[in-house]
């Protein structure tokens, strides 16, 4: 029906009910009748019901009438009728008797099958309808099926198209990957916390990292600038890099576009499927769980960046014990991280990142990293604060008692200095 | 009596990409109005205004009687279309016809004898030739309709690249054996409506990959119902017929019909047949009228209906086009395909013997409001389904769908 509420199927069996009673009542002259009948496949039962009411009307009796119309003779033929009519009565009463049994069962069995014949034609009419409104829910039904089965084929098509390049679908791939674990991280940022779960590990679970890192660190050609000068510590390296917490993957691709093998881990997904569509080889899992499945002497070096300050204190022990343990003989580890030596950090990076458990000094992962067998152990401080955030010098005021005075401004300046705006970050760079 | 695709150069739709494509039919040219050489020619016009290369692969024959020769063979230029005209084989039209007879009468033809009716139907083996030599020059070969040698052995030479467009009806040729197998074995299959797949189905084991895509209108020009009235003498209300009266067509049913409507009711109703045909019985209610064609759409919209008692269509582009104009139809209610679209568009009614088509017309002629609903849903449906736009972009999903399996 459309929303004028024109229903054609409804008109036409309006006018078909129409037709069929003014056939019912004789309204058509025998030439549209006879055609009607042939359309209607129906015995004319008016005929029937006449003949049946005469069959039950019709008086079996004995009484024959015994009159003659032969005047001459009448009274001996009708005389002679009525001698047999009397002598065969007790015959003829007998047959009646039967015959008028036979008319009646019979004529109720005709009547009930009359009644029969009438119902089903009744129903056969219905299902005439019912079949007619089940063909067009069929055709409809069709019609659906095929607007059902266009959007497939356009679907196929696309995915035809889509799987003409194996890049393209897996870069599709991986974004739906995504929206689902974006999905799925929603549900997860929901739940409550839990006891047993480390709070640093939780942050890094729940917080969208991806995000935060766009934000927060910088885009990934400033992280790449910082990081290149890491990569001649690794050229020579006699087995494959591994970066661990690689993030979006700015130093793998570093070592890449210098022709060292590494690969990375990394616990967050999105950065997974970022480095991926990178196409660099990266690991969806913790950096500890990977680092004690490495058979010993695997890898040819191991670089972590901005990592370590995330770990429990067990772990930051742990992993200078595991580096040691999987590096080649003469492998390089490099640890960088925020350096608590600055107070400006703690203004700063330190506490901008949810995920950092705590601060790590200088000297006590020198400690951990010679103490788990490393040599070579040094330390290199980097990204200095920006000058325009430091004190300034006093100026030169051309009295020496003053200026005396100045320059002890400026040391006690300077020693401050060394503190409050030291270098925000500093590398251990070790070997095996 | 000339028609052509109005508005030939189409508004994009869509980005699509150029395709080399070649249109088998039996017949080209200007002045055949028959369904299938309508919708072939307006299909090649506006795939070559979509950019793609378009030839039209036909013979040099104008009738479809004698399939005499009349045009010269090799290439011309048809408004703009690349047409290569190959002349008819030599036809043996005794063993053709007594074949039709076979057919008609049920006999089981083997594939043989098939091949040897479509032979002496209408082939072409210069045709054929040129398609095994050139084959490669298209990506997509399209024929139409199943009917004819011409289309089968298009088919036959190059099957991975042959598009079907059937235009099935029910009839005895459509159950032979070699139509089953062009259904089964092209690259793909065009129909015009969702009942001639199913149609398709009853007749092949299994269907090769198809899309229901039909043929596009444009709305009309012009409705001078007034002006189409005065220039040919259309006082009364009239209810029109369009299209070649023949026994095909059902046209001298409703004649009868018609004429027996008028015995029984004292009204000024008439029938306006236009096109050429049979003659129909003499009667001042029965107009016979050859009308200029520009004029069609509001000859139909001046009507109390438009009325197509054909049972065999495949699509009915007259009916389509009466809907556009907004005119109300009254089809057979046996044309699965036209009763089809009255049901889909709530646009038009049916009749199955004389006394559904007195009530039925007795219906629209009393109410205005009625006819006014049916031809407005009709023209709702043909804008929904039937615009170019939407033809093409069913067209090219297809066909696109087929030259990339490649």
């Amino acid at each position: 029906m459309t929303e004028d509420g024109i229903d054609v199927s409804r008109i036409m069996a309006e006018i078909s009910a129409d037709v069929r009673r003014r056939y019912d009542a004789g309204d058509y002259p025998p030439e549209i009748t006879a055609e009607l009948d042939a359309e209607y496949a129906a015995a004319p039962l008016g005929r029937f019901e006449r003949d049946l009411r005469t069959l039950k009307g019709l008086p079996f009796t004995a009484d024959i009438e015994v009159a003659s119309r032969k005047r001459l003779v009448a009274p001996v033929v009708s005389g002679a009728k009525r001698t047999i009519r009397g002598s065969l009565r007790w015959y003829a009463n007998g047959l009646l008797s039967q015959v008028g049994t036979l008319a009646r069962l019979a004529a109720g069995a005709l009547e009930a099958l009359g009644e029969r014949v009438q119902l089903l034609e009744r129903r056969v009419e219905e299902l005439g309808g019912d079949l007619d409104t089940t063909k067009r829910e069929v055709r409809e039904a069709a019609a659906r099926s095929d607007d059902v089965a266009s959007t497939l084929e356009t679907f196929r098509s696309a995915f035809d198209r889509a799987a003409a390049s194996d890049q393209d679908v897996e870069l599709r791939f991986g974004r739906v990957e995504r929206a689902v674990r974006e999905l799925r991280g929603l549900d997860e940022r929901s739940r409550p916390l839990t006891e047993s779960t480390a709070p640093s590990s939780e942050v890094d679970r729940r917080l969208d990292y991806l995000s935060f890192e766009d934000r927060f660190r910088g885009d990934a050609d400033s992280v790449a600038a910082k990081q290149r000068h890491y990569v001649s510590l690794f050229r020579e390296a006699s087995g494959r890099v591994l970066d661990v917490g690689c993030g979006r993957g700015e130093f793998l691709a570093l070592l890449a576009a210098d022709g060292v093998d590494g690969y990375g881990v990394d616990r967050h997904p999105d950065m997974v499927l970022e480095c991926r569509e990178k196409g660099l080889d990266v690991l969806e899992e913790d950096a500890m769980a990977h680092l004690e499945g490495l058979a010993p002497g695997s890898l040819g070096g191991i670089f972590a960046a901005q990592v370590l300050e995330h770990f429990e204190a067990p772990d930051v022990v742990r992993f200078f014990d595991l580096a040691a343990e999987v590096l080649i003989e003469g492998g390089t580890v490099v640890v960088e991280t925020v350096n608590p030596q600055s107070l400006f950090v703690f203004a700063n990076s330190l506490y901008l990142d949810l995920g950092h458990t705590r601060p790590l000094h200088p000297h006590t992962l020198q400690f951990l990293a010679e103490r788990a067998g490393l040599r070579d152990v040094r330390l290199e401080y980097l990204s200095p604060p920006d000058d325009d955030t430091r004190p300034l010098p006093m100026p030169e005021l051309g009295d020496p008692d003053l200026n005396t005075l100045t320059e002890r401004l400026d040391e006690n300046f300077r020693r401050i200095d060394s503190i409050v705006f030291g270098p925000q970050d500093y590398a251990l760079i070790g070997r095996r | 009596m000339s028609e052509r695709a109005p508005n030939a150069v189409l508004e994009a739709s869509r980005e699509v990409r150029p395709l080399r494509l070649a249109l088998v039919l039996p017949r080209f040219g200007d002045d055949l109005v028959g369904g299938a050489e309508l919708h072939g020619r307006w299909l090649a016009e506006r795939l070559r205004a979509c950019g793609h290369s378009m030839h039209i692969l036909t013979t040099c024959a104008r009738d479809h009687r004698t399939w005499r020769n009349e045009l010269p063979v090799g290439p011309s230029d048809v408004d703009g279309l690349r047409v290569m005209r190959f002349p008819v084989d030599r036809r043996n039209t005794r063993k053709h016809a007594d074949y039709e007879r076979d057919i008609h009468q049920g006999r089981v033809l083997d594939v043989d004898e098939e091949v040897d009716w479509l032979r002496n139907g209408v082939s072409s083996l210069a045709m054929e030739e040129f398609l095994e030599r050139e084959a490669d020059q298209f990506d997509l070969v399209l024929g139409m309709p199943y009917l004819y040698g011409i289309t089968y052995f298009a088919y036959s030479k190059v099957p991975d690249r042959f598009v079907l467009v059937p235009c099935l009806h029910d009839e005895p040729y459509a159950r032979l054996q070699f139509v089953g197998e062009m259904l089964g074995k092209s690259r793909g299959l065009l129909f015009n409506t969702a009942p001639e797949v199913e149609l398709a189905r009853s007749l092949a084991p299994s269907l090769t990959d198809w899309a229901v895509v039909g043929v596009g209108f444009d709305p009309p020009q012009s409705l001078d119902v007034r002006g189409v009235r005065r220039r040919y003498g259309l006082k009364h209300p009239y209810l029109v017929y369009v299209g070649r009266r023949e026994p095909g067509k059902n046209t001298h049913l409703l004649t009868d019909y018609f004429l027996r409507y008028k015995t029984r009711r004292e009204n000024d109703l008439q029938l306006v047949l236009v096109g050429s045909g049979d003659e129909p019985p003499e009667s001042p209610d029965v107009l016979t009228r050859i009308i200029d064609w520009a004029d069609r759409d509001a000859v139909c919209r001046g009507a109390l209906a438009f009325c197509q008692p054909s049972v065999n269509e495949s699509l009915s582009i007259v009916l389509l086009q009466a809907w556009l104009a907004g005119s109300p139809a009254l089809v057979h209610g046996n044309g699965s395909v036209t009763r089809y679209h009255c049901e889909r568009s709530n646009g038009g009614l049916w009749f199955n013997n004389y006394a559904q088509f007195e009530a039925v017309v007795d219906t629209l002629s009393s109410s205005s409001e009625l006819r006014g609903a049916l031809g407005a849903n009709g023209r709702a449906y043909v804008e929904r389904e039937f615009t170019w736009p939407v033809v093409l972009g069913r067209f090219h999903d297809a066909v696109e769908r087929w030259v990339e399996a490649d």
